[in-house]
């Protein structure tokens, strides 16, 4: 590597004054294969030890994602050379596999599970594909051949059913009261099935599904792999979009167990806010969307179509990570986000047991920020996006892919909340 | 007028098929003063008669409407009216009395009638029309005769000037209704002052913020001189109901609260926005605190009722479904500078039903045109205002459901929701 390409890595991987680097790629212009990273999600091992998986390319669509796994033994100060699970090595090198999110038994099985596309394309390459998973009971070393797991037909996919769903898990699963794992999804509706916004962009026809991951610890495999579905087809988060509100668009959930074991739900929008749902019986059924205000009768939180994840505190208070902007920066249409995803912006939450909206949020707070550089073959410009949170012995850290470029973690310490004040 | 124009007011008039016709202004060209008419709010006289009030304007160069306050009645169901007289508002162009508008009767157990008005003190914020203190006045005689206007305190609101200058802005557009307690019950527009709104500029006034509060009248049976009108507020000031602009979210643009009582005694209220569709909010305790305003969705889940910046009301029909009136289309989103509060056009109806388990606890059917234009003005030619502004009102006397409206604001007429109308209307089940 040229001793200027060196610089620009060091230089450009300071800007957010990340605590830790989980990985540097080896190139800027896309050379090494390796200058798009993101989805990247900080997982606690079954054997003590930091990992992670995410998703790898030359960049985001350059035909080349691939899922990525790593570890740390020293709480995320080094980590392991990258080892890829499955997908191409370059573009060209077969088909994608998409957006890898982990699930651990009991027993210590670790399962990864992503999006693998098969060929067909409906909505895009990225998002259309089959529920594909393998596994490894030697803690990341050595992994299972990838099988894949069933998924029921939706409404809301091609009525050929030889194409796949389209979808992506973003975040980690939770555990659920029962002890099985939950997550939300992104279900982006069929060519044959959406409706078409005025604005043609990629921000298409979404709604938010859940699902649930039902017998996990008793080691089955892939195709064995029972899940039961809720918010499904006609019963799916939607969220009017600003134009033509006969569209959903309903991306990204993040979920947190609220004290009195509610989940809440929030997820980004086109409307130039974020908004939320709530479920009292542990995801079965969950109330219609609902702006996500500062407090009840407060101002809505500001954010583009773009991450807006929440996590507990180890504390058990709650960050709301957004950009902090309606997506109308500098007049450019909601749409652009190659001008809106930066700053990344966090809100401190706290529980209000008798509030109808049960998390109220403080003022947002810059947190970090890239000043907008360009970067690798991508030249993305998003902060704060596809992060993971960890909370361990205390130490609060968000996992975030910073450009979609470089893989880094930075703590939120009591100081930057300190001034945080919820009303 | 010619031959001609009394040949295309008739044809005009017939245009939305009405029932009834209340009152049909005598010129189309503002000659006689009493073109424009709106807010037309009729009710049950303590008589038994029906009775109107509305707000009548002629135009003034430079200065629009000028706004006054009218009064008839009908003794045979709405079928004859008698002659408008003037409760409230200058007589004619030459008076120099301030406007009065958006006036709303309220009736007391003894049968005093009492109407509340804004009352325009020659000073303006963002709309002359919007700002004005708040009068009153009452007959004891059915509307023959009227008390003088007196002016009624209201308080200081953070959304108002904060100089305390200029008036307030708001308008209440709808009937009160009876609250459990006794007193009378009603949600209005707030616009907030110009040195408070988040936008301080604006393309067009749909960008105007507003809010939506709501006030009780609590000892109107008291038949108390109007200026000892006691008046308690809800979802006031901070509390106060806000819908996010579509494209400034921190901008409220939400206006014209309607309600209407659930079996369950639960208030719901409808309002319209500039989202594109309408909102609605719920209280459990009799309107002093409501849940932040969500979407009104046909039912939970499914897809948002469509709607530009322009009256939806909602009432109870006498057999305890509701009707609501929207125009299913979410305006235009387009134009610049911005014009989302139109098409104001075709109007259609939506058939509700309580669903008592449901999170929204009222679902609704597919729209249904019921009335239009056909984009015509009163002069029978495009060229003229061809909209609906559905600043209307609804009676259920003896089980006949009528719709009472202006039409393009000119006439106003009334129009039976009949039966069979609905009968091919189907909501969701829970």
């Amino acid at each position: 590597m040229a001793d200027d390409v060196q610089e620009i890595l060091r230089r450009e991987m300071a800007r957010s004054e990340p605590d830790y680097v989980v990985y540097a790629p080896k190139s800027i212009d896309g050379s090494t294969f390796d200058t798009g990273n993101e989805h990247f999600l900080v997982f606690d091992g079954p054997d003590g030890s930091l990992m992670a998986v995410w998703t790898q390319s030359t960049r985001e669509g350059a035909g080349d994602h691939r899922i990525m796994f790593s570890r740390s033994e020293d709480e995320g100060v080094s980590w392991a050379a990258p080892k890829r699970l499955v997908g191409p090595r370059w573009p060209g090198d077969g088909n994608i596999a998409s957006w890898g999110y982990p699930l651990i038994s009991r027993s210590g099985r670790i399962y990864v599970i992503w999006n693998q596309c098969q060929g067909p394309i409906d909505v895009a390459d990225q998002f259309t594909g089959t529920m594909d998973c393998m596994y490894s009971d030697d803690m990341g070393q050595t992994w299972s051949e990838p099988g894949t797991i069933p998924m029921v037909r939706s409404p809301h996919d091609h009525w050929d059913p030889r194409v796949p769903s389209n979808w992506i898990v973003w975040q980690k699963p939770i555990r659920d009261l029962q002890g099985r794992w939950f997550t939300g999804f992104t279900r982006w509706l069929s060519v044959a099935v959406r409706r078409v916004p005025h604005n043609r962009t990629w921000a298409d026809e979404s709604v938010v599904e859940f699902m649930r991951y039902e017998n996990i610890d008793e080691d089955p495999e892939p195709g064995e792999i029972e899940i039961s579905w809720s918010a499904w087809g006609d019963q799916a988060l939607r969220v009017p979009h600003y134009s033509d509100p006969l569209i959903s668009l309903a991306q990204e959930p993040s979920l947190v167990r609220l004290p009195d074991s509610r989940l809440f739900c929030v997820m980004r929008t086109i409307t130039g806010y974020i908004w939320y749902s709530l479920s009292t019986d542990d995801g079965r059924t969950w109330c219609s969307p609902r702006p996500l205000l500062r407090k009840d009768h407060g101002l809505p939180i500001l954010a583009p179509i773009c991450c807006t994840p929440i996590y507990e505190m180890s504390d058990g208070r709650y960050i709301l990570f957004h950009n902090n902007n309606s997506g109308r920066v500098d007049g450019c249409e909601p749409e652009n986000t190659r001008v809106n995803r930066r700053p990344s912006f966090a809100a401190l939450g706290e529980y209000r047991p008798d509030a109808e909206q049960p998390v109220w949020f403080s003022e947002s707070k810059q947190f970090m920020d890239n000043d907008g550089v360009r970067l690798g073959p991508r030249q993305g410009i998003d902060i704060g996006v596809y992060p993971s949170f960890t909370t361990r012995n205390g130490n609060n850290v968000l996992w975030h892919p910073e450009r979609k470029f470089f893989l880094l973690g930075k703590r939120v310490t009591r100081e930057f909340l300190s001034d945080l004040v919820v009303p | 007028m010619t031959d001609g124009i009394a040949q295309t007011l008739r044809q005009e008039l017939a245009r939305t098929q009405p029932d009834y016709v209340a009152y049909v202004p005598k010129s189309w060209d503002d000659s006689t003063d009493d073109s424009h008419n709106e807010h037309f709010l009729v009710f049950d006289g303590p008589d038994g008669s029906l009775m109107a009030i509305w707000t009548q304007a002629w135009h003034l160069p430079k200065q629009g409407n000028i706004n006054h306050i009218v009064f008839s009645r009908s003794e045979d169901e709405g079928a004859a009216w008698s002659k408008p007289t003037r409760v409230a508002g200058p007589r004619d162009r030459d008076d120099p009395t301030h406007m009065a508008s958006w006036a709303f009767p309220m009736v007391s157990k003894s049968g005093r009638i009492y109407v509340v008005w804004n009352q325009n003190q020659g000073l303006k914020g963002w709309i002359l029309f919007h700002t004005g203190t708040m009068a009153g006045c009452y007959s004891d005689d059915n509307g023959a005769t009227w008390s003088a206007p007196q002016d009624i305190p209201m308080p200081h609101s953070p959304y108002d000037d904060p100089e305390g200058e200029i008036p307030p802005e708001w308008i209440v557009w709808q009937r009160p209704i009876r609250d459990l307690a006794g007193g009378y019950f009603v949600g209005y527009s707030h616009w907030v002052n110009r040195a408070v709104a988040t936008l301080q500029e604006v393309e067009s006034w749909p960008q105007i913020e507003s809010v939506v509060e709501f006030m009780r009248f609590q000892n109107i049976d008291d038949d108390p001189e109007p200026r000892d009108l006691r008046i308690r507020y809800s979802a006031w000031g901070e509390d106060a109901q806000r819908v996010p602009h579509y494209r400034y979210p921190l901008l409220s643009v939400t206006q014209e609260p309607s309600l209407v009582r659930l079996p369950d005694e639960r208030l719901f209220c409808a309002m319209r926005t500039n989202s594109g569709y309408i909102w609605y909010s719920l209280s459990e305790d009799d309107g002093e605190t409501w849940c932040n305003p969500r979407p009104l969705l046909r039912r939970d889940h499914g897809r948002p009722l469509l709607h530009p910046v322009s009256c939806s009301p909602i009432y109870a029909l006498s057999d305890g479904r509701y009707v609501l009136f929207h125009h299913n289309h979410r305006g235009d989103a387009e134009s610049r500078p911005e014009a989302t509060h139109g098409p104001r056009r075709p109007v259609y109806l939506v058939l509700g039903e309580f669903r008592p388990d449901a999170e929204q606890p009222v679902w609704f059917s597919d729209s249904k045109l019921f009335i239009d234009t056909g984009g015509v003005g009163i002069d029978g030619t495009p060229e003229t205002n061809s909209d609906f502004s559905l600043y209307a009102s609804f009676t259920t006397r003896g089980g006949n459901d009528v719709l009472w409206y202006p039409d393009r604001k000119f006439f106003l007429l009334g129009k039976r929701i009949r039966p069979e109308f609905l009968e091919d209307m189907r909501v969701a089940e829970d």
